[in-house]
């Protein structure tokens, strides 16, 4: 059941998840926009709370003469901490700035005597930032010294700058981005493999995928091995190569797609040779990472069906030797793999427990940071339940343990809200089965871990259920239900703006009702209308029980017009929906409110020997069938004269409804009906048919 | 007996051989030195910078050259701006003055003397025509203050239109074809392409020379569809290209390169099973093109230009090859 209603809540969401890359040893989110970030991270708790990025960038339009009236953040948290060291460091930074460009992109091109100047203010900054003596901001002079020397394409002054001086400092953000600049330095020297293995030590995505643009596949790997077996270049490049493997899967090698994954193709045989290659790695043991080996095997394995080698491997890996994020690379692996082909055993969900709080764990999802901390380790969290465990618990038929799961990735925003949809699409019956489910004692650890996470209090619940059993039709039901919800849960929904100024006592057809959704607010309603429609039409069935002749025929009209309104069709779905689309159709577990009501007003307009009645209920039914079926106009807009011409479309149910409304009425002149005679629907009708 | 067959005003004043310069520093080794020297380059046409649109949406200068090396003495630098024809769509009312400045202060900061005339390539159309032929009017006018001239590239198919209002035009004679017949005529120069326009080059209303290319191109394809220029790859490579034919390469094993098409820093995927197609115009067609086009409009190769001066392209022909097309 539940995979038929995943299947349609899939559908309705629309949600399309990319497949995220399991395999990373190699942080690949953790370098883009390098030296922005790492600028970032340290002025940001300088500044505090008020920090935004853009403060970085302003810096360089700054002018050092004038602090006291820079409204940038940074300047003004320096000012206001009286941070002289800080203001001084940020003056020759600003001056830095202004003087590094080479005036590219600007009109204004320098003249000789300002190409000097900036010439002599960039060997300025660097001879003061040498002349630092303080410890505090030892790195970020260093750092400034460097630039300098870039800026100057002094590659071999910042060879001899780092290796005698850089080098040795303490290590933070500021160090890694020197070390950056001396990669730099290497690589316009001719160093390029040594620039290479800083890149790849670094992270530098950018440097190392232009580094080795060329090595992008088995070959390159097999050439950096052979060159040193330890190379760190090699962890971009397996990682690149597992990576690749599954973008020549997923995407079944379209070059398009490809391009633009910035994925380079790996075919059969190459994968063949690459598990072959890794073999011989791990058996020559000259590997101090044979758990990235191992895993890369176990993954590529597991891509292309090998499950129990993929199993054996992954395994193997985690307990190999390697850096953290190679043990827990290979570990995230297995927890994927393991879903494969499982069996719904005790030893299953133990093995799920473990792995999800420590999934939970390396991707820093707790209750203060829902968030996540680790890109990489949140995407694993997805591609982990929401493709591979809600499948696999679905198809055991555990279908409320699927719910919950998919209940339990709401506590993450980046994740697309599923389980709301589920829950919208169940009856009441299988709401209550859910609900009764995650408030019994769980079968499994597993089951309590994922419903300790969940929480429908008393109150939704309740309201949740009324609304479902009105849906269905069961008011009776529906009352014991929303008696007990407060007037403050329903005045905190956004369906609290329609309940306070939609009223279902009016009959649709005669007056719409039509409020903007764009000033929709939360309002105070004063009374359950939910409550009070199932109580009227309890009371109305009652009087229905009792009623014969012209009477009830006033009374099923009556009905009729409440059915309609409580429809998603009628102005007031609120009574049955939390919200409105024009896309919403009539659902498998509602009662058909729509149909009711059109086969009641053919049954009065049928009984009834009142021609006003009749009337009406002809109004009625040729009013549903345009709002169900569409009108009998085409409707044109000139932009020009900006008028609309409407032309009639002669076949169809609303043209024969009309046509029998028009000649009905002709034949009943003596009927009083204004409704019929302001009506704009009718008067375009008639003008068009003359 | 040919000089009694011209018209006044048909050819460039002061002709001397010369070549293009297209790159994003000017620096010259010892292959571009022996080139300038052994043929008597007597002009550089050196591409100063290009004209983009910003990401606000305003003209901007974009790759403008570095000056890593001085100018050979006794060589005539005629600064050349390339301006995206899409540019032109956009209001270009305060463009010529920023333009001349700009490059009066780029002569001006880096010891460039002598220089006595702008150039501008644009691959213009119909649809920027006008606008374009505004700002040339507006450049003559600004430069004329300064004692400057102007010319502008012409391409084949702008043969057709009408003259753009500057003092000569440089006759393309490289990018003739399509880069997706590439398999049927040489896209960088074909004899079959020029023919139809040949009829356009004696009546031609402004006087003319002509630019001929030393350059090859790498042409990736998948199947037969093409993908792009790949950029002097190295495909002697053998771990990653196999020589399938005299002009054609397979890619053995995936890579990416750097995107020359692409305006961003993307990246081209080659993946094993494309194939590399390199295509170069042969000296002889390029003569026999010359020999043409001084048929048609004698005093047309008065002065030669070779795309570009650059030591990788310069070795695809020989010293007595660039003689004959330098040869008026």
């Amino acid at each position: 059941m539940l995979a038929i209603a995943t299947m349609q809540a899939w559908a309705c969401g629309g949600w399309v998840r990319p497949n995220y890359y399991m395999f990373s040893v190699f942080n690949r989110e953790q370098m883009e926009n390098t030296y922005q970030q790492e600028a970032n991270d340290f002025w940001a708790p300088y500044v505090g709370e008020d920090f935004y990025g853009y403060m970085v960038e302003g810096l360089a339009n700054e002018d050092p003469l004038k602090f006291n009236e820079s409204t940038n953040g940074i300047i003004m948290a320096a000012l206001k901490k009286k941070d002289t060291e800080m203001i001084a460091y940020l003056k020759l930074l600003i001056k830095y700035l202004k003087n590094n460009g080479a005036g590219d992109t600007e009109w204004n091109y320098p003249t000789k005597a300002e190409l000097a100047s900036r010439k002599t203010a960039i060997a300025q900054v660097k001879r003061q930032a040498l002349a630092y003596k303080g410890s505090r901001l030892k790195n970020q002079y260093a750092l400034l010294v460097m630039r300098c020397n870039m800026t100057e394409k002094a590659h071999q002054a910042n060879i001899r700058y780092w290796t005698n001086t850089a080098s040795r400092l303490k290590a933070n953000t500021y160090k890694n981005w020197m070390k950056d600049i001396y990669a730099g330095a290497l690589y316009n020297t001719g160093q390029k493999k040594k620039a290479s293995e800083i890149y790849a030590e670094l992270g530098d995505m950018t440097s190392i995928k232009y580094c080795m643009r060329k090595k992008r596949n088995l070959k390159g790997i097999q050439e950096e091995y052979a060159q040193d077996p330890n190379s760190p270049t090699l962890t971009f490049l397996v990682q690149d190569f597992v990576n690749n493997t599954q973008e020549t899967l997923d995407n079944n090698s379209d070059p398009e797609i490809m391009q633009n994954v910035e994925a380079t193709g790996i075919y059969q045989n190459e994968i063949d040779s690459f598990l072959q290659f890794a073999g011989q790695v791990l058996k020559e043991g000259k590997t101090k990472s044979p758990s990235m080996w191992e895993a890369a095997r176990g993954f590529v394995n597991y891509m292309t069906g090998h499950q129990d080698d993929a199993i054996k491997q992954l395994t193997n890996a985690k307990n190999l030797a390697g850096t953290k994020r190679m043990k827990d690379n290979a570990r995230a692996c297995l927890m994927l793999a393991s879903i494969k082909d499982a069996e719904p055993t005790d030893e299953f969900f133990n093995h799920l427990l473990r792995e999800y709080k420590w999934l939970d764990q390396v991707a820093g999802i707790t209750p203060d940071t829902p968030e996540g901390t680790d890109p990489h380790y949140v995407d694993v969290w997805e591609r982990v339940t929401f493709d591979n465990l809600v499948p696999q618990l679905l198809a055991w038929g555990k279908t409320n343990t699927a719910t919950a799961v998919l209940g339990m990735a709401t506590q993450h925003p980046h994740f697309s809200d599923e389980y709301s949809s589920i829950l919208e699409h169940h009856s009441s019956s299988q709401y209550e089965e859910f609900y009764n489910y995650i408030n019994t004692v769980p079968n499994s650890e597993f089951e309590k871990y994922v419903i300790s996470k969940l929480s429908i209090d008393n109150n939704n619940f309740n309201d949740i259920m009324g609304t479902k059993l009105l849906r269905e039709g069961e008011f009776q039901a529906a009352i014991n239900y929303l008696e007990k919800v407060p007037l403050s849960l329903i005045s905190e929904q956004s369906i609290s703006y329609y309940m306070a100024r939609k009223d279902y006592n009016v009959e649709p057809w005669m007056k719409r009702q039509f409020l903007s959704p764009w000033k929709s607010e939360e309002t105070q309603v004063k009374s359950n209308a939910k409550l009070q429609y199932c109580r009227d039409m309890l009371a109305l069935d009652k009087q229905l029980a009792s009623a014969s002749g012209e009477q009830l025929n006033e009374l099923l009209y009556k009905k009729a017009a409440l059915l309609y309104q409580a429809s998603f069709k009628g102005d007031c779905w609120y009574l049955t929906h939390y919200g409105q689309s024009v896309n919403d159709e009539q659902q498998k577990n509602e009662y058909d409110f729509v149909n009711t009501a059109r086969q009641l007003l053919r049954q009065v307009e049928k009984n009834t020997t009142s021609s006003d009645l009749a009337l009406k209920c002809k109004f009625a039914l040729t009013f549903i069938t345009g709002e169900t079926a569409g009108y009998c106009f085409n409707e044109d807009y000139d932009w020009n004269t900006q008028k609309t011409t409407y032309t009639l479309i002669p076949e169809g149910p609303h043209y024969r409804s009309m046509s029998q409304l028009v000649d009905y009425r002709n034949k009943h002149s003596e009927v009083t009906a204004p409704y019929y005679s302001k009506c704009d629907i009718v008067k375009r009708f008639i003008a068009l048919n003359k | 007996m040919i000089a009694s067959c011209r018209r006044m005003g048909e050819t460039v004043a002061e002709p001397k051989p010369a070549v293009y310069y297209w790159r994003t520093s000017f620096t010259l080794d010892s292959v571009e030195h022996t080139f300038l020297e052994r043929h008597n380059v007597g002009k550089i046409y050196l591409r100063y910078f290009d004209v983009v649109i910003g990401d606000n949406g305003k003209l901007r200068p974009n790759a403008t050259i570095s000056f890593d090396d001085p100018i050979p003495a006794g060589i005539e630098v005629i600064p050349t701006i390339f301006i995206v024809n899409n540019c032109l769509e956009h209001s270009i009312d305060s463009l010529a003055p920023l333009l001349v400045q700009r490059v009066l202060q780029m002569n001006e900061t880096h010891d460039i003397a002598g220089v006595r005339e702008l150039q501008i390539d644009c691959d213009w159309t119909a649809k920027t025509q006008a606008a374009y032929f505004q700002l040339l009017q507006q450049l003559k006018q600004q430069l004329q203050q300064h004692g400057m001239k102007l010319s502008a590239t012409i391409r084949l198919h702008q043969l057709a239109m009408e003259a753009p209002p500057v003092d000569y035009g440089v006759l393309m004679m490289y990018n003739t074809g399509e880069l997706k017949n590439s398999k049927q005529r040489n896209p960088i120069l074909d004899k079959r392409d020029v023919e139809p326009y040949m009829k356009y080059v004696a009546g031609y209303q402004l006087p003319l020379c002509a630019a001929y290319p030393n350059f090859g191109w790498q042409l990736l394809y998948t199947g037969d569809k093409f993908r792009d220029i790949l950029y002097s790859e190295d495909l002697s490579d053998s771990t990653l290209y196999r020589k399938v034919a005299n002009d054609k390469y397979l890619i053995i094993s995936s890579i990416d390169l750097p995107n020359y098409l692409s305006s961003n820093s993307s990246y081209t995927y080659l993946n094993a099973g494309d194939s590399v197609l390199v295509v170069k115009p042969e000296a002889n067609s390029i003569v026999e093109i010359h020999d043409a086009l001084s048929r048609e409009r004698p005093g047309i190769n008065d002065q030669v230009i070779i795309y570009s001066l650059n030591n990788s392209s310069i070795n695809n022909y020989s010293p007595q090859d660039y003689e004959k097309i330098y040869r008026p």
